[in-house]
């Protein structure tokens, strides 16, 4: 007799919403969380600070960011305000292959990511579920829009997502709430962009951030930090939304400080029989027991787990018949774009810190025979312009005394700015396996061997170059390009290693996001993913794990897993 | 140009009402001399002086200033904020003869407009308030960093010399910057 009838293992974004969609369907549910609580409300312990009342007004502590994140504080928006929030690299380090850097930002806590994502949410169109297939670069995928379509509407009807409806094939609209402002210098860029490509096209960006109230969940109220917590609920995480839902049914156990091991499979009823957990706080381990579990630890924490669940039937990890457990890894290319100065509107203002930003969708290689680039795959921006406030004007202004002092009441006119995130092929050799090196619990650290090639190269290259003449048509002045080199993983959007796939000898999990190999296994973050896109991918996790939720549950109840 | 030279009465009076800023109490020795206290104080008053709104000593910026040298400051950068605010009293020294503490506010004012020449004139490689202090920068630049950083993040000039909102409520995206205040927004 199992403990529970479904484990989910993570509770962010999609550990979330498998905990919501199994315990509705009447399941009785166990999530596993690594981390520590984090509750509602009272876990947001930043939230309200004022400036003066922040550690060092919010300067970073080098010296703890260097020897304690080293890795997570190269993570937007990370800041001693949210610092909490985010795995400590000391405590629970993981392995880069030498001369290939990889960043794997994480969280740690209840929620995981979805207390610090950016919130960004858009659906991918067949463009994308067909990439695969046509350039012949990863396996095709084994479903189309109009299979996810669906689960969009699903998860958006509940997280809330505000947006402007555009009637775009390539970036189909969601259910929106009201959309936010774009500011008027936005809309100036907006009106001389499109003037000059007819093709290309600036909207506000979706984001699941409340502009109505839904449910208990009050619309935002434009306080500018989201990654301190929101109390009133106005952007989608666990915690506000997915979470409630789930204890409402009765149904849902949450345990935390406990870091899922490995899975036990037992070769005759080819099942996981039970689920191995290590407590963080005093070490001891535990298993237990469930009909179904869903691996929702985010990618590579689940991929750990599969690549740790070694057994003679699987040698080489749980569910990697296929060989390719762990290959084909893929984030998005980011850092590369450009930012302007936008002139003539030096008595222009806003009212509110908009939690969101405007978005460019992707123009290249639309398969239309009109877009082709020099690379494969596309990229879309995001950006915004600001008014230069006084934390950036202090150096731009000579003098001192009571003339600097009045000037640095004023902000010095505004600038633009906008970054790509691009497609990445998926490539055998981009993978995680695990290292000799243990951790502090005795599991196997993972290990990354990723590099980028040439196809994303040239789509760095195109991204600058494109940045730098859009803005030139949009009437910026002062230009400069953001050109580093890119370091994969910086994006946070993680993709690959357990991919979705007809084909057993050449995928982990089925169209269901099921392992091929183990009928009560299902995987669905972003480790499912055979390919990446270039929209942010949060979305997606959700409506693949509703809708895998829904399939494991009426092959539960028709007595097939 | 207002040149506000303090007495050192009436400075040490402007310390003790800021000194309930909310800056906690570090049990660490101090990292100032109480001449170097003083320099700091004067010099901060001058780059943020008393306007239409209290100035740099009254929102706290000399206490704040010196525990970013202490907690913030890597050694080196310690002691290079230290040889600058000697390099200071060098200056006013080969002009007048004098340390700066000893100098008239005419006389201090000669000596720092040739500083922020320099300071304005060099290209740091960051320039946003948060960054890490630039090595090679001038002097002058870095105090700057840390006197603009302690107003504008302090109560009273987050709160009295800027707009604050920190629950707008509502986002407008065009409204003229005389109708929002006349202010910017301190964050």
């Amino acid at each position: 007799m199992a403990d529970f009838d479904a484990i989910v293992v993570g509770s962010g974004i999609t550990g979330g919403w498998a905990a919501k969609e199994l315990t509705e369907r009447g399941l009785k549910v166990l999530m596993i969380e690594r981390g520590r609580p984090i509750e509602h409300r009272s876990g947001y312990t930043t939230e309200h600070l004022p400036p003066w009342e922040i550690p060092l007004r919010n300067f970073q502590d080098r010296q703890l960011n260097a020897s304690d994140y080293p890795i997570q504080s190269q993570a937007r928006g990370f800041d001693a305000t949210n610092r909490h929030f985010w795995n400590n690299d000391r405590e629970n380090p993981y392995v880069q292959a030498p001369g290939q850097p990889f960043n794997w930002l994480r969280a740690d806590g209840v929620g995981g990511r979805s207390l610090l994502w950016g919130r960004h949410c858009y659906r991918w169109s067949d463009l994308d579920f067909t990439a695969n297939k046509r350039d012949g670069h990863g396996n095709d995928w084994p479903i189309r829009y109009r299979d996810i379509e669906p689960w969009y509407s699903h998860v958006e009807r509940f997280i809330g997502i505000s947006g402007q409806a555009e009637g775009w094939a390539h970036l189909p609209d969601s259910v929106f709430q009201p959309p936010m402002q774009l500011n008027v210098v936005e809309k100036a860029f907006k009106t001389r962009l499109e003037a000059a490509y007819s093709k290309r096209r600036v909207t506000i960006g979706r984001v699941a951030n409340l502009t109505e109230p839904l449910d208990e969940r009050a619309s935002c109220h434009y306080c500018g930090p989201c990654q301190r917590g929101c109390s009133a609920g106005a952007y989608f995480s666990t915690q506000s939304s997915t979470l409630p839902a789930a204890m409402k049914t009765g149904r849902l156990t949450l345990i935390t400080h406990s870091v899922v091991e490995s899975l036990d499979y037992d070769p005759k009823s080819k099942r996981i029989s039970g689920v191995r957990v290590v407590n963080t706080q005093d070490k001891r381990r535990h298993k237990f027991t469930a009909k179904l579990v869903f691996l929702c630890a985010s990618t590579f924490a689940s991929l750990q787990v599969l690549l740790n669940s070694r057994s003679e039937s699987h040698p080489t990890g749980l569910a990697n018949s296929s060989g390719t457990l762990g290959r084909y890894i893929m984030d998005h290319l980011h850092g590369h774009g450009a930012t302007g100065t936008m002139p003539g509107f030096d008595n222009k203002y806003y009212v509110g810190n908009r939690p969101n930003t405007f978005y460019l969708p992707r123009f290249r290689n639309l398969d239309d025979g009109k877009t082709e680039a020099d690379f494969l795959r596309g990229y879309g921006f995001q950006g915004a312009a600001a008014p230069i406030d006084w934390s950036s004007n202090w150096q731009r202004m000579p003098g001192f005394g009571a003339d600097y002092k009045r000037a640095l009441r004023k902000p010095g006119g505004w600038r633009i700015f906008m970054l790509a995130f691009g497609e990445c092929l998926p490539y055998a050799d981009n993978r995680v396996s695990l290292d000799e090196k243990r951790d502090r619990f005795d599991i196997p650290q993972l290990r990354f061997e990723v590099t980028y090639r040439d196809n994303e190269r040239r789509m760095g290259e195109d991204i600058v170059r494109e940045s730098v003449a859009m803005f030139k048509a949009g009437g910026a002045t002062d230009i400069k390009p953001y050109t580093s080199a890119y370091t994969p993983g910086t994006s946070v959007h993680e993709f690959g290693g357990a991919r979705m796939g007809r084909d057993p000898r050449e995928s982990v999990l089925n169209e269901y996001n099921q392992a091929h190999d183990v009928a009560n296994l299902f995987v669905t973050d972003g480790a499912c993913m055979a390919s990446g896109s270039c929209v942010n991918p949060s979305l997606t996790f959700m409506a693949l794990t509703a809708r895998a939720a829904a399939y494991a549950v009426a092959e539960l109840q028709a007595n097939k897993i | 140009m207002m040149l506000a030279a303090l007495g050192a009465g009436q400075l040490l009076s402007r310390l003790a009402e800021a000194a309930d800023s909310s800056l906690p109490v570090s049990s660490s020795a101090a990292v100032f001399t109480e001449a170097q206290r003083q320099k700091v104080a004067q010099l901060a008053e001058i780059i943020l002086p008393s306007t239409d709104t209290p100035g740099a000593i009254a929102a706290g910026v000399p206490a704040f200033i010196e525990q970013m040298v202490r907690e913030w400051y890597t050694p080196a950068e310690r002691r290079s904020f230290l040889e600058g605010l000697d390099e200071l009293d060098r200056s006013c020294a080969t002009r007048y003869g004098k340390a700066f503490l000893e100098c008239t506010g005419q006389q201090r004012m000669v000596v720092l407009m040739e500083m922020d020449e320099q300071a304005h004139a060099y290209h740091s490689s960051g320039g946003r308030i948060f960054d890490a202090p630039d090595e090679h920068a001038p002097f002058l630049l870095k105090f700057k960093q840390l006197s603009v950083a302690g107003y504008y993040t302090s109560q009273i000039g987050a709160t009295q010399e800027l707009s604050y909102n920190p629950v707008p409520n509502r986002y407008e995206g065009d409204v003229d910057f005389a109708s929002a205040g006349g202010r910017q927004w301190s964050f």
